[in-house]
């Protein structure tokens, strides 16, 4: 038997959720383990996620954490390898971390440029490069990296996010195609604005500007963007792949 | 895997992880076949990753592309299972 059938030492599917202390990441981790998989519960710090971590168990569950700051790349790649050698095998890859650095381009720093596109889009090169060998190992695999609609329609002040939101389209689109034949896909979850920590510090001038676009009249619900990831990540959607589903009250049709 | 292998047995191996991987039968499989016309770039790294596993070897991606045969794969890891030990 090949060995990497023999080292699979977990029966469920094994998810990583980045930024799963709170806000979507969260509600993607809660969600994924409802429906049956063993979720790796990702953010800088194990205390983060310790309110994840509790939901997950006391909803019966099946979950663990492990810290780790994406910023640094060799730490992603030692948390994609660390999880496919402690379960034998990786399945369902979620890239949902992510940081703002807001300013008008103008006066936008390099500093604010390459944080958010390190954090933003180079983790998620890594971490998408790292899973293929598991996911190719167990023949099979789910990626969904979250992008934004300031990514397809820009959004002032966002000029790093907006760039590397639109970035992790064309990247996986390509992991999509160069995987398509291996039963691993690759798609993007674009979230409009969402109940979050990431929109309360917007201010409720920008709210009550931002609802009339909204053709649904409110924000979304982390749970909302939970359920379009679901779906991607499902063993049913083997056909669905290479695309961006855009979970945003119709605000950028 | 120990380094104690002979070529014969490499060889087995690798045959049977090429047959495996490409769903072709054993006999298609000879040391004169060539990875570029037998399977794509994909299937190809794939095996690399396979033969690594196999033999707990490192195949670095220069190595790799210097691979042009199946006789080169075999010769390659049993050169680098002999001197890495």
């Amino acid at each position: 038997m090949p060995q990497h059938l023999e080292a699979r030492v977990i029966e469920k599917r094994v998810a990583i959720v980045t930024g799963a202390s709170r806000g979507i990441g969260r509600a993607i981790a809660e969600r994924l383990a409802k429906d049956g998989r063993h979720v790796v519960l990702v953010a800088r710090s194990a205390e983060g996620l310790a309110a994840t971590d509790a939901a997950i168990k006391a909803a019966g569950g099946s979950c663990e954490v492990r810290p780790c700051d994406i910023a640094n790349s060799a730490d992603v790649q030692q948390l994609v390898d660390g999880v496919a050698e402690t379960h034998g095998r990786l399945d369902i890859l979620v890239n949902n971390a992510g940081i703002t650095r807001d300013t008008l381009l103008l006066r936008m720093t390099d500093e604010q440029w390459d944080e958010v596109l390190n954090v933003n889009l180079r983790s998620v090169f890594v971490a998408c490069r790292a899973a293929l060998r598991p996911m190719m190992r167990g023949k099979f695999g789910r990626i969904v990296n979250i992008g934004s609609v300031s990514g397809l329609s820009g959004n002032a002040g966002q000029a790093n996010y907006a760039a590397a939101k639109a970035a992790l389209v064309g990247f996986t689109k390509t992991v999509a195609k160069e995987m398509g034949a291996k039963n691993i896909t690759a798609n993007v979850v674009a979230p409009g604005f969402i109940e979050t920590d990431m929109t309360d510090i917007l201010g409720d001038a920008v709210k009550t500007a931002v609802l009339p676009n909204i053709p649904v009249r409110r924000f979304g619900k982390p749970e909302e963007i939970a359920a379009a990831v679901a779906y991607a990540t499902s063993d049913e959607a083997g056909f669905f792949t290479a695309q961006t589903i855009v979970v945003d009250g119709g605000m950028a049709a | 895997m120990s380094a104690s292998l002979s070529e014969s047995e490499i060889e087995a191996k690798v045959v049977e992880a090429i047959a495996d991987q490409l769903g072709v039968a054993r006999t298609d499989v000879t040391r004169a076949s060539e990875f570029d016309k037998i399977c794509d770039s994909l299937d190809k790294a794939e095996l690399m990753m396979e033969f690594e596993d196999l033999f707990e070897i490192s195949i670095t991606d220069e190595a790799a592309s210097k691979l042009t045969t199946v006789a080169d794969a075999i010769e390659f890891i049993q050169r680098t299972l002999a001197g890495g030990r």
